[in-house]
Protein backbone atom coordinates (compact mmCIF):
# COMPACT_ATOMS: atom_id res chain seq x y z
CA UNK A 1 0.00 0.00 0.00
CA UNK A 2 1.91 3.37 -0.73
CA UNK A 3 1.68 6.57 1.51
CA UNK A 4 -1.65 8.03 -0.32
CA UNK A 5 -3.29 5.11 -0.31
CA UNK A 6 -2.51 5.02 3.12
CA UNK A 7 -3.65 8.52 3.93
CA UNK A 8 -6.97 7.87 2.02
CA UNK A 9 -7.67 4.63 4.02
CA UNK A 10 -7.03 6.98 7.26
CA UNK A 11 -8.69 9.91 5.94
CA UNK A 12 -11.47 7.77 4.80
CA UNK A 13 -11.78 5.97 8.33
CA UNK A 14 -12.27 9.71 9.82
CA UNK A 15 -14.84 10.57 7.92
CA UNK A 16 -17.06 7.13 8.24
CA UNK A 17 -16.19 7.83 11.94
CA UNK A 18 -16.96 11.17 12.17
CA UNK A 19 -21.16 11.00 12.87
CA UNK A 20 -19.81 9.42 16.44
CA UNK A 21 -17.38 11.84 17.53
CA UNK A 22 -18.18 15.54 15.72
CA UNK A 23 -20.92 18.02 16.56
CA UNK A 24 -24.38 18.57 14.29
CA UNK A 25 -22.22 21.98 13.11
CA UNK A 26 -19.40 19.61 11.70
CA UNK A 27 -21.46 16.77 10.71
CA UNK A 28 -23.31 19.50 8.21
CA UNK A 29 -19.93 21.33 7.28
CA UNK A 30 -18.55 17.77 6.34
CA UNK A 31 -21.82 17.08 4.35
CA UNK A 32 -21.18 19.99 2.62
CA UNK A 33 -17.36 19.59 1.62
CA UNK A 34 -18.11 16.68 0.66
CA UNK A 35 -20.83 17.22 -2.03
CA UNK A 36 -18.58 20.08 -3.26
CA UNK A 37 -15.32 17.86 -3.67
CA UNK A 38 -17.72 15.47 -6.04
CA UNK A 39 -18.58 18.54 -7.79
CA UNK A 40 -14.46 19.57 -7.92
CA UNK A 41 -13.86 15.90 -8.78
CA UNK A 42 -16.24 16.21 -11.60
CA UNK A 43 -14.67 18.96 -13.05
CA UNK A 44 -11.01 17.95 -12.83
CA UNK A 45 -12.27 15.03 -15.41
CA UNK A 46 -11.55 18.26 -17.80
CA UNK A 47 -9.36 20.23 -16.65
CA UNK A 48 -6.93 18.44 -14.79
CA UNK A 49 -6.70 15.57 -17.12
CA UNK A 50 -8.51 16.67 -20.38
CA UNK A 51 -7.09 20.08 -20.29
CA UNK A 52 -10.43 21.72 -20.94
CA UNK A 53 -10.97 23.98 -19.13
CA UNK A 54 -14.71 25.07 -18.48
CA UNK A 55 -16.10 28.15 -16.87
CA UNK A 56 -19.38 27.24 -17.17
CA UNK A 57 -19.35 24.09 -14.54
CA UNK A 58 -21.95 25.52 -12.19
CA UNK A 59 -24.84 25.00 -15.14
CA UNK A 60 -24.88 21.16 -14.42
CA UNK A 61 -25.20 21.39 -10.42
CA UNK A 62 -27.50 24.02 -10.51
CA UNK A 63 -29.82 21.90 -13.42
CA UNK A 64 -29.20 18.72 -11.14
CA UNK A 65 -29.90 20.26 -7.92
CA UNK A 66 -33.38 21.79 -10.21
CA UNK A 67 -34.04 18.48 -11.78
CA UNK A 68 -34.51 17.05 -8.05
CA UNK A 69 -36.86 20.03 -6.66
CA UNK A 70 -39.13 20.51 -9.64
CA UNK A 71 -39.80 16.12 -9.82
CA UNK A 72 -40.49 16.24 -6.24
CA UNK A 73 -44.30 15.55 -5.30
CA UNK A 74 -45.33 18.53 -3.41
CA UNK A 75 -46.18 16.93 -0.15
CA UNK A 76 -44.07 13.68 0.16
CA UNK A 77 -41.12 12.22 -0.84
CA UNK A 78 -40.20 11.94 -3.77
CA UNK A 79 -38.10 8.58 -5.02
CA UNK A 80 -34.51 8.45 -4.44
CA UNK A 81 -33.04 6.59 -7.18
CA UNK A 82 -35.06 8.08 -9.93
CA UNK A 83 -34.53 11.86 -8.76
CA UNK A 84 -30.92 10.87 -8.82
CA UNK A 85 -31.00 9.64 -12.05
CA UNK A 86 -33.32 12.41 -12.97
CA UNK A 87 -30.48 14.56 -12.28
CA UNK A 88 -27.70 12.90 -13.84
CA UNK A 89 -29.37 12.72 -17.44
CA UNK A 90 -31.01 16.03 -17.42
CA UNK A 91 -27.32 17.53 -16.72
CA UNK A 92 -25.67 15.33 -18.62
CA UNK A 93 -28.06 15.96 -21.80
CA UNK A 94 -27.28 19.79 -21.26
CA UNK A 95 -23.79 18.47 -21.53
CA UNK A 96 -24.35 17.04 -24.34
CA UNK A 97 -25.81 19.93 -26.32
CA UNK A 98 -23.12 22.20 -24.60
CA UNK A 99 -20.64 19.80 -25.50
CA UNK A 100 -21.30 19.50 -29.44
CA UNK A 101 -20.94 23.04 -29.65
CA UNK A 102 -18.60 24.18 -27.52
CA UNK A 103 -16.06 21.72 -28.14
CA UNK A 104 -15.30 22.65 -31.76
CA UNK A 105 -13.55 25.69 -30.08
CA UNK A 106 -10.06 25.91 -28.07
CA UNK A 107 -8.92 27.63 -25.31
CA UNK A 108 -9.74 30.82 -24.50
CA UNK A 109 -12.57 30.31 -26.83
CA UNK A 110 -13.87 27.28 -25.26
CA UNK A 111 -13.71 29.24 -22.15
CA UNK A 112 -16.38 32.18 -23.21
CA UNK A 113 -18.53 29.42 -25.02
CA UNK A 114 -18.77 27.34 -21.60
CA UNK A 115 -19.54 30.99 -19.83
CA UNK A 116 -22.15 31.87 -22.13
CA UNK A 117 -24.20 28.56 -22.47
CA UNK A 118 -23.37 28.63 -18.46
CA UNK A 119 -25.63 31.79 -18.43
CA UNK A 120 -28.23 31.13 -20.64
CA UNK A 121 -29.18 28.39 -18.09
CA UNK A 122 -29.17 30.99 -15.38
CA UNK A 123 -31.24 33.18 -16.95
CA UNK A 124 -33.77 30.60 -18.06
CA UNK A 125 -34.08 29.95 -13.87
CA UNK A 126 -33.65 33.65 -12.88
CA UNK A 127 -36.16 34.90 -15.49
CA UNK A 128 -39.11 32.69 -15.88
CA UNK A 129 -41.14 31.33 -13.55
CA UNK A 130 -40.17 27.76 -14.19
CA UNK A 131 -38.51 27.23 -10.86
CA UNK A 132 -39.88 30.12 -8.87
CA UNK A 133 -37.52 33.25 -10.49
CA UNK A 134 -34.63 34.88 -8.54
CA UNK A 135 -35.98 33.62 -5.64
CA UNK A 136 -36.09 30.09 -6.48
CA UNK A 137 -37.99 27.03 -4.48
CA UNK A 138 -37.94 25.01 -1.58
CA UNK A 139 -37.96 21.04 -1.59
CA UNK A 140 -40.56 20.43 0.51
CA UNK A 141 -39.74 16.61 1.78
CA UNK A 142 -36.58 15.59 1.12
CA UNK A 143 -36.03 12.25 -1.17
CA UNK A 144 -36.40 8.65 0.00
CA UNK A 145 -36.04 5.36 -1.06
CA UNK A 146 -38.26 2.61 0.27
CA UNK A 147 -38.53 -0.30 -0.69
CA UNK A 148 -39.24 -4.00 0.99
CA UNK A 149 -36.17 -4.30 3.82
CA UNK A 150 -34.73 -0.84 2.96
CA UNK A 151 -35.70 2.44 4.19
CA UNK A 152 -33.97 5.19 3.21
CA UNK A 153 -34.91 9.09 4.11
CA UNK A 154 -32.76 11.88 3.19
CA UNK A 155 -34.59 13.96 6.09
CA UNK A 156 -32.11 12.07 8.44
CA UNK A 157 -29.10 13.65 8.91
CA UNK A 158 -26.93 10.80 9.14
CA UNK A 159 -28.54 8.96 5.92
CA UNK A 160 -27.63 11.77 4.08
CA UNK A 161 -24.17 11.84 5.34
CA UNK A 162 -23.56 8.54 5.18
CA UNK A 163 -25.06 8.61 1.69
CA UNK A 164 -23.07 11.80 0.34
CA UNK A 165 -19.77 9.84 1.43
CA UNK A 166 -20.38 6.38 -0.39
CA UNK A 167 -21.42 8.26 -3.78
CA UNK A 168 -18.38 10.29 -3.12
CA UNK A 169 -16.26 7.34 -2.47
CA UNK A 170 -17.70 5.64 -4.92
CA UNK A 171 -17.07 8.99 -7.72
CA UNK A 172 -12.97 8.59 -6.80
CA UNK A 173 -12.62 5.26 -6.79
CA UNK A 174 -14.54 4.88 -10.26
CA UNK A 175 -13.03 7.92 -11.75
CA UNK A 176 -9.37 6.56 -10.33
CA UNK A 177 -10.04 3.38 -12.64
CA UNK A 178 -10.93 5.36 -15.51
CA UNK A 179 -8.43 7.18 -15.78
CA UNK A 180 -5.88 4.09 -15.65
CA UNK A 181 -8.60 2.77 -18.43
CA UNK A 182 -7.62 3.61 -22.15
CA UNK A 183 -9.98 6.54 -22.13
CA UNK A 184 -8.38 7.81 -19.69
CA UNK A 185 -5.00 7.20 -21.47
CA UNK A 186 -6.26 8.88 -23.82
CA UNK A 187 -7.76 11.57 -21.85
CA UNK A 188 -4.23 12.53 -21.03
CA UNK A 189 -2.75 12.27 -24.08
CA UNK A 190 -5.32 14.96 -25.72
CA UNK A 191 -4.02 17.24 -22.94
CA UNK A 192 -0.63 16.91 -23.61
CA UNK A 193 -0.81 16.77 -27.34
CA UNK A 194 -3.97 16.82 -28.99
CA UNK A 195 -2.43 16.96 -32.22
CA UNK A 196 -0.50 13.85 -32.57
CA UNK A 197 -3.27 11.85 -30.52
CA UNK A 198 -5.42 12.87 -33.92
CA UNK A 199 -2.12 11.91 -36.25
CA UNK A 200 -2.41 8.56 -34.32
CA UNK A 201 -6.08 7.95 -35.04
CA UNK A 202 -7.93 8.75 -32.01
CA UNK A 203 -11.52 10.74 -32.78
CA UNK A 204 -10.28 13.11 -30.28
CA UNK A 205 -13.57 15.39 -30.77
CA UNK A 206 -15.56 12.13 -29.41
CA UNK A 207 -13.72 11.61 -26.38
CA UNK A 208 -13.90 14.97 -25.07
CA UNK A 209 -17.48 15.26 -25.49
CA UNK A 210 -17.66 11.59 -23.76
CA UNK A 211 -15.49 13.24 -20.98
CA UNK A 212 -17.33 16.31 -21.25
CA UNK A 213 -21.08 14.63 -20.90
CA UNK A 214 -19.76 12.49 -18.03
CA UNK A 215 -18.32 15.78 -15.81
CA UNK A 216 -21.47 17.19 -16.70
CA UNK A 217 -23.36 14.30 -15.34
CA UNK A 218 -20.95 13.42 -12.05
CA UNK A 219 -21.90 17.19 -11.36
CA UNK A 220 -25.58 17.10 -11.94
CA UNK A 221 -25.42 14.40 -9.29
CA UNK A 222 -23.30 16.47 -6.81
CA UNK A 223 -26.65 19.04 -7.44
CA UNK A 224 -29.21 16.02 -6.65
CA UNK A 225 -27.21 16.06 -3.23
CA UNK A 226 -26.85 19.91 -2.57
CA UNK A 227 -30.62 19.76 -3.53
CA UNK A 228 -31.28 17.18 -0.88
CA UNK A 229 -29.59 18.59 1.61
CA UNK A 230 -30.31 22.29 1.77
CA UNK A 231 -33.68 21.28 0.49
CA UNK A 232 -33.43 24.80 -1.47
CA UNK A 233 -32.45 26.13 -4.65
CA UNK A 234 -31.91 29.45 -6.22
CA UNK A 235 -30.59 30.82 -10.16
CA UNK A 236 -27.06 31.43 -7.68
CA UNK A 237 -26.34 27.81 -8.12
CA UNK A 238 -25.76 28.40 -11.82
CA UNK A 239 -24.08 31.64 -11.20
CA UNK A 240 -20.49 32.31 -12.96
CA UNK A 241 -18.55 33.12 -9.64
CA UNK A 242 -19.74 29.21 -8.87
CA UNK A 243 -17.97 28.11 -11.67
CA UNK A 244 -15.34 30.34 -10.87
CA UNK A 245 -15.27 29.11 -7.15
CA UNK A 246 -14.59 25.42 -8.40
CA UNK A 247 -12.17 26.10 -10.69
CA UNK A 248 -10.41 27.77 -7.83
CA UNK A 249 -10.50 25.27 -5.56
CA UNK A 250 -8.94 22.87 -8.10
CA UNK A 251 -5.98 25.21 -8.52
CA UNK A 252 -5.60 24.91 -4.68
CA UNK A 253 -5.75 21.34 -4.56
CA UNK A 254 -3.46 20.93 -7.55
CA UNK A 255 -4.15 19.90 -11.42
CA UNK A 256 -2.57 16.92 -11.71
CA UNK A 257 -4.36 14.44 -9.74
CA UNK A 258 -7.75 13.37 -8.63
CA UNK A 259 -6.84 14.08 -4.67
CA UNK A 260 -5.99 17.59 -5.93
CA UNK A 261 -9.74 18.07 -6.11
CA UNK A 262 -10.56 16.47 -3.55
CA UNK A 263 -8.23 18.61 -0.94
CA UNK A 264 -9.15 21.73 -2.83
CA UNK A 265 -12.72 21.52 -2.18
CA UNK A 266 -11.79 20.98 1.37
CA UNK A 267 -9.22 23.46 1.64
CA UNK A 268 -11.43 26.25 0.04
CA UNK A 269 -14.93 25.34 1.99
CA UNK A 270 -13.11 25.39 5.15
CA UNK A 271 -11.17 28.62 4.55
CA UNK A 272 -14.54 30.43 3.38
CA UNK A 273 -16.26 28.93 6.42
CA UNK A 274 -13.37 30.10 8.42
CA UNK A 275 -13.08 33.81 6.67
CA UNK A 276 -16.68 34.24 7.16
CA UNK A 277 -17.00 33.50 10.56
CA UNK A 278 -17.94 36.47 12.56
CA UNK A 279 -17.34 34.60 16.17
CA UNK A 280 -13.75 33.96 15.08
CA UNK A 281 -12.35 37.12 13.12
CA UNK A 282 -15.31 39.37 14.31
CA UNK A 283 -16.13 42.56 11.70
CA UNK A 284 -13.25 41.49 9.57
CA UNK A 285 -15.79 38.56 8.84
CA UNK A 286 -18.06 40.92 6.71
CA UNK A 287 -15.67 41.05 4.16
CA UNK A 288 -14.86 37.74 3.49
CA UNK A 289 -14.65 37.61 0.23
CA UNK A 290 -11.74 40.50 0.18
CA UNK A 291 -9.34 38.23 2.43
CA UNK A 292 -10.78 35.09 0.87
CA UNK A 293 -9.05 36.45 -2.41
CA UNK A 294 -6.39 37.26 -1.04
CA UNK A 295 -5.43 34.03 0.35
CA UNK A 296 -5.88 32.41 -2.72
CA UNK A 297 -3.72 34.98 -4.63
CA UNK A 298 -0.86 33.95 -1.59
CA UNK A 299 -1.47 29.80 -1.85
CA UNK A 300 -0.95 30.72 -5.48
CA UNK A 301 1.94 32.71 -4.80
CA UNK A 302 3.83 30.09 -2.62
CA UNK A 303 2.21 26.98 -3.62
CA UNK A 304 2.07 27.78 -7.73
CA UNK A 305 1.51 23.54 -7.69
CA UNK A 306 -1.21 23.28 -5.71
CA UNK A 307 -1.55 21.63 -2.19
CA UNK A 308 -0.90 18.34 -3.62
CA UNK A 309 2.07 19.76 -5.53
CA UNK A 310 3.85 20.11 -1.80
CA UNK A 311 3.89 16.68 -1.09
CA UNK A 312 6.24 15.87 -4.32
CA UNK A 313 9.12 17.95 -3.60
CA UNK B 1 -3.87 17.15 -58.96
CA UNK B 2 -2.81 18.26 -55.32
CA UNK B 3 -3.72 22.19 -54.94
CA UNK B 4 -3.18 23.90 -51.49
CA UNK B 5 -4.10 27.70 -51.29
CA UNK B 6 -3.37 29.94 -48.52
CA UNK B 7 -4.91 33.27 -49.10
CA UNK B 8 -2.89 34.29 -52.34
CA UNK B 9 -0.52 31.45 -52.11
CA UNK B 10 -0.47 28.60 -53.83
CA UNK B 11 1.71 26.47 -51.26
CA UNK B 12 1.01 23.76 -53.63
CA UNK B 13 0.31 23.71 -57.06
CA UNK B 14 -1.11 20.63 -58.60
CA UNK B 15 1.29 17.85 -57.44
CA UNK B 16 0.33 14.07 -58.82
CA UNK B 17 2.15 11.85 -56.77
CA UNK B 18 2.46 7.92 -57.00
CA UNK B 19 3.56 5.95 -53.51
CA UNK B 20 3.95 2.03 -53.72
CA UNK B 21 4.92 -0.46 -51.40
CA UNK B 22 8.29 -1.08 -51.74
CA UNK B 23 9.63 1.98 -52.77
CA UNK B 24 11.05 4.81 -51.10
CA UNK B 25 9.50 7.87 -52.45
CA UNK B 26 11.89 11.51 -51.71
CA UNK B 27 10.17 14.17 -51.90
CA UNK B 28 12.91 17.34 -52.11
CA UNK B 29 12.87 21.08 -52.39
CA UNK B 30 14.24 23.96 -50.59
CA UNK B 31 12.42 25.49 -47.52
CA UNK B 32 8.98 26.68 -48.36
CA UNK B 33 8.54 24.81 -51.41
CA UNK B 34 5.60 22.95 -49.73
CA UNK B 35 6.60 19.55 -48.69
CA UNK B 36 5.20 19.66 -45.46
CA UNK B 37 1.85 21.11 -46.73
CA UNK B 38 1.92 17.98 -49.07
CA UNK B 39 2.21 15.51 -46.15
CA UNK B 40 -0.16 17.68 -44.30
CA UNK B 41 -2.74 16.98 -47.01
CA UNK B 42 -2.08 13.61 -47.33
CA UNK B 43 -2.72 12.76 -43.76
CA UNK B 44 -5.46 14.94 -43.48
CA UNK B 45 -3.94 17.56 -40.85
CA UNK B 46 -5.21 20.03 -43.56
CA UNK B 47 -7.71 19.62 -46.36
CA UNK B 48 -6.67 19.84 -49.99
CA UNK B 49 -8.38 23.27 -52.01
CA UNK B 50 -8.66 21.18 -55.17
CA UNK B 51 -7.92 17.66 -56.15
CA UNK B 52 -7.83 13.91 -54.40
CA UNK B 53 -6.06 11.44 -52.81
CA UNK B 54 -6.58 7.70 -53.39
CA UNK B 55 -5.38 5.04 -50.38
CA UNK B 56 -5.58 1.31 -51.85
CA UNK B 57 -7.68 -0.95 -49.36
CA UNK B 58 -7.03 -4.55 -50.47
CA UNK B 59 -7.67 -4.24 -54.13
CA UNK B 60 -9.78 -1.68 -54.58
CA UNK B 61 -8.26 2.61 -54.60
CA UNK B 62 -10.66 4.58 -52.24
CA UNK B 63 -10.73 8.14 -52.49
CA UNK B 64 -10.05 9.34 -49.19
CA UNK B 65 -10.18 13.03 -50.07
CA UNK B 66 -12.79 14.26 -47.52
CA UNK B 67 -11.95 11.78 -44.86
CA UNK B 68 -10.42 13.56 -41.34
CA UNK B 69 -7.02 12.74 -40.17
CA UNK B 70 -7.95 10.48 -37.84
CA UNK B 71 -9.69 8.08 -39.74
CA UNK B 72 -7.06 8.24 -42.98
CA UNK B 73 -4.38 7.17 -39.83
CA UNK B 74 -6.82 3.90 -38.83
CA UNK B 75 -6.69 3.31 -42.54
CA UNK B 76 -3.14 3.10 -42.48
CA UNK B 77 -1.32 6.60 -43.33
CA UNK B 78 0.74 7.46 -41.03
CA UNK B 79 3.00 10.27 -40.25
CA UNK B 80 5.79 12.04 -38.30
CA UNK B 81 6.52 15.26 -37.81
CA UNK B 82 9.11 17.34 -38.71
CA UNK B 83 9.52 19.43 -35.27
CA UNK B 84 9.02 16.61 -32.47
CA UNK B 85 5.35 16.22 -31.42
CA UNK B 86 5.52 14.15 -29.08
CA UNK B 87 4.28 13.67 -25.34
CA UNK B 88 7.26 14.87 -23.26
CA UNK B 89 5.59 14.40 -19.91
CA UNK B 90 5.17 10.72 -20.42
CA UNK B 91 7.66 7.75 -20.36
CA UNK B 92 9.12 6.50 -24.24
CA UNK B 93 7.04 3.21 -23.64
CA UNK B 94 3.98 5.29 -22.80
CA UNK B 95 4.45 7.00 -25.96
CA UNK B 96 4.59 4.48 -28.45
CA UNK B 97 1.99 2.35 -26.74
CA UNK B 98 -0.72 5.22 -26.73
CA UNK B 99 -0.21 5.71 -30.32
CA UNK B 100 -0.66 1.70 -30.67
CA UNK B 101 -3.77 2.05 -28.64
CA UNK B 102 -5.10 3.89 -31.49
CA UNK B 103 -5.36 0.47 -33.19
CA UNK B 104 -7.39 -1.19 -30.81
CA UNK B 105 -9.13 2.09 -28.93
CA UNK B 106 -12.12 0.27 -27.39
CA UNK B 107 -12.46 3.30 -24.80
CA UNK B 108 -15.98 1.86 -23.70
CA UNK B 109 -13.76 -1.28 -21.27
CA UNK B 110 -13.17 1.93 -18.65
CA UNK B 111 -12.69 -0.82 -16.38
CA UNK B 112 -9.28 -2.61 -17.79
CA UNK B 113 -5.87 -0.73 -17.72
CA UNK B 114 -4.89 0.62 -20.35
CA UNK B 115 -1.44 -0.90 -20.04
CA UNK B 116 -3.07 -4.30 -20.15
CA UNK B 117 -4.25 -4.78 -23.85
CA UNK B 118 -2.04 -7.07 -25.50
CA UNK B 119 -2.27 -6.00 -28.69
CA UNK B 120 -1.32 -2.06 -28.00
CA UNK B 121 1.68 -4.00 -25.81
CA UNK B 122 3.04 -6.35 -28.47
CA UNK B 123 2.86 -3.13 -31.27
CA UNK B 124 4.59 -1.25 -28.78
CA UNK B 125 7.36 -3.67 -28.35
CA UNK B 126 8.19 -3.97 -31.76
CA UNK B 127 7.85 -0.70 -32.79
CA UNK B 128 10.51 0.26 -29.12
CA UNK B 129 12.48 -2.60 -30.96
CA UNK B 130 12.69 -2.01 -34.56
CA UNK B 131 13.92 1.89 -33.75
CA UNK B 132 16.28 0.93 -30.88
CA UNK B 133 14.85 2.84 -27.76
CA UNK B 134 15.09 -0.18 -25.71
CA UNK B 135 17.54 1.35 -23.49
CA UNK B 136 15.05 4.37 -22.84
CA UNK B 137 11.39 2.69 -21.99
CA UNK B 138 11.21 3.99 -18.91
CA UNK B 139 12.52 7.33 -19.84
CA UNK B 140 10.25 10.48 -19.73
CA UNK B 141 9.87 11.38 -23.35
CA UNK B 142 10.92 15.10 -22.56
CA UNK B 143 14.62 14.19 -21.64
CA UNK B 144 15.43 12.55 -24.27
CA UNK B 145 18.64 13.99 -26.43
CA UNK B 146 16.79 15.26 -29.78
CA UNK B 147 18.10 12.34 -32.07
CA UNK B 148 16.20 9.89 -29.83
CA UNK B 149 13.32 11.78 -29.65
CA UNK B 150 13.78 11.84 -33.80
CA UNK B 151 13.59 8.12 -32.90
CA UNK B 152 10.39 8.03 -30.81
CA UNK B 153 8.22 9.97 -33.79
CA UNK B 154 9.06 7.05 -36.28
CA UNK B 155 8.54 4.98 -33.44
CA UNK B 156 5.26 5.97 -32.19
CA UNK B 157 4.34 6.18 -36.30
CA UNK B 158 5.09 2.62 -36.56
CA UNK B 159 3.33 1.75 -34.08
CA UNK B 160 0.11 2.51 -35.35
CA UNK B 161 0.75 0.05 -38.00
CA UNK B 162 0.46 2.18 -40.92
CA UNK B 163 0.76 0.76 -44.84
CA UNK B 164 1.88 4.49 -45.79
CA UNK B 165 5.06 5.75 -43.84
CA UNK B 166 4.78 9.61 -44.32
CA UNK B 167 7.65 11.06 -42.98
CA UNK B 168 8.65 14.36 -42.40
CA UNK B 169 12.60 15.01 -42.20
CA UNK B 170 13.12 11.66 -39.67
CA UNK B 171 17.12 13.02 -40.13
CA UNK B 172 17.23 16.25 -38.95
CA UNK B 173 19.65 17.11 -36.26
CA UNK B 174 20.71 13.53 -35.85
CA UNK B 175 24.28 12.66 -35.32
CA UNK B 176 25.95 10.56 -38.40
CA UNK B 177 25.10 6.94 -36.62
CA UNK B 178 21.93 7.59 -35.33
CA UNK B 179 21.16 8.95 -39.51
CA UNK B 180 22.70 5.71 -40.29
CA UNK B 181 20.42 3.39 -37.87
CA UNK B 182 17.51 5.32 -39.21
CA UNK B 183 18.38 4.26 -43.16
CA UNK B 184 18.76 0.88 -42.31
CA UNK B 185 15.81 1.34 -40.64
CA UNK B 186 13.64 2.68 -43.62
CA UNK B 187 15.45 0.25 -45.46
CA UNK B 188 14.20 -2.73 -43.29
CA UNK B 189 10.37 -1.28 -43.38
CA UNK B 190 10.17 -0.96 -47.20
CA UNK B 191 9.40 -3.90 -48.60
CA UNK B 192 6.39 -4.02 -46.49
CA UNK B 193 5.57 -0.12 -46.43
CA UNK B 194 4.91 2.88 -48.93
CA UNK B 195 7.41 5.42 -47.99
CA UNK B 196 7.48 9.24 -48.68
CA UNK B 197 10.57 10.51 -47.22
CA UNK B 198 10.97 14.42 -47.07
CA UNK B 199 14.98 14.51 -46.27
CA UNK B 200 17.34 17.45 -46.61
CA UNK B 201 20.22 15.50 -46.61
CA UNK B 202 21.03 14.93 -50.06
CA UNK B 203 23.64 12.02 -49.36
CA UNK B 204 21.29 10.32 -47.39
CA UNK B 205 18.66 10.55 -50.23
CA UNK B 206 20.30 9.98 -53.41
CA UNK B 207 21.44 6.86 -51.58
CA UNK B 208 18.02 5.12 -50.56
CA UNK B 209 15.37 6.85 -52.28
CA UNK B 210 14.14 4.38 -55.21
CA UNK B 211 12.32 7.36 -56.63
CA UNK B 212 12.79 11.00 -56.47
CA UNK B 213 10.17 13.84 -56.56
CA UNK B 214 11.75 17.94 -56.63
CA UNK B 215 9.33 20.87 -55.50
CA UNK B 216 9.97 24.09 -56.27
CA UNK B 217 7.76 27.08 -54.97
CA UNK B 218 4.78 24.56 -55.04
CA UNK B 219 5.29 22.40 -57.83
CA UNK B 220 6.54 19.34 -58.71
CA UNK B 221 8.99 20.12 -61.27
CA UNK B 222 10.54 16.37 -61.81
CA UNK B 223 9.95 12.87 -60.71
CA UNK B 224 12.20 10.39 -61.82
CA UNK B 225 15.02 7.95 -60.57
CA UNK B 226 17.65 8.98 -58.32
CA UNK B 227 20.33 8.86 -61.62
CA UNK B 228 17.84 10.60 -63.72
CA UNK B 229 17.11 13.68 -61.36
CA UNK B 230 20.63 13.74 -60.62
CA UNK B 231 21.42 14.52 -64.68
CA UNK B 232 18.33 16.76 -64.80
CA UNK B 233 19.35 20.34 -65.75
CA UNK B 234 16.07 22.15 -64.34
CA UNK B 235 17.06 20.08 -60.79
CA UNK B 236 20.44 21.48 -60.93
CA UNK B 237 19.52 24.94 -61.49
CA UNK B 238 16.93 24.89 -58.90
CA UNK B 239 17.90 23.29 -55.90
CA UNK B 240 20.72 20.70 -56.51
CA UNK B 241 23.40 23.38 -57.37
CA UNK B 242 26.82 21.86 -56.91
CA UNK B 243 26.05 19.54 -54.77
CA UNK B 244 25.27 16.86 -57.70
Amino acid sequence: MSKHRLVDALLFAALASLPLWASGYVQDLATKVMILALFALSLQLLVGVTGLVSLGHAAFLGIGAYVTVLFSPANEAGNLLALMLASCVAAGAYALLVGVLSLRTQGVYFIMVTLAFAQMAYFVFHDTQLGGGSDGIYLNVRPALQMPGVMLDLENKLTLYGGVLIVLLTAYLGLGVLLRSRFGAALQGIRVNEQRMRAAGFNTFSYKLAAFVLAGALAGLAGFLLASKDAVVNPELLAWHESGAVLLMLILGGLHSLRGALVGATAFTLLKELLSSEALLGSVAAHWQLTLGLSVIACVVFMPRGIMGLSKT
Amino acid sequence: MLTRRFEGLLAVNQANLCFKRNEIHAVIGTNGAGKSTLINMLSGELMASSGSIGLRQGEAMVDVSAWPQYVRARAGLGRSYQRNTIFPEFTVFENIRLCAQAVHPRAWVWWQRATQCPHALQAAEQALHVTGLVQERARMAGTLSHGAKRQLEVAMCLATQPQVLLLDEPLAGMGAQESERMLQLLAALKPSHAILLVEHDMDAVFRIADRISVMVNGEVIASDTPALIRGNPQVRVAYLGDWA
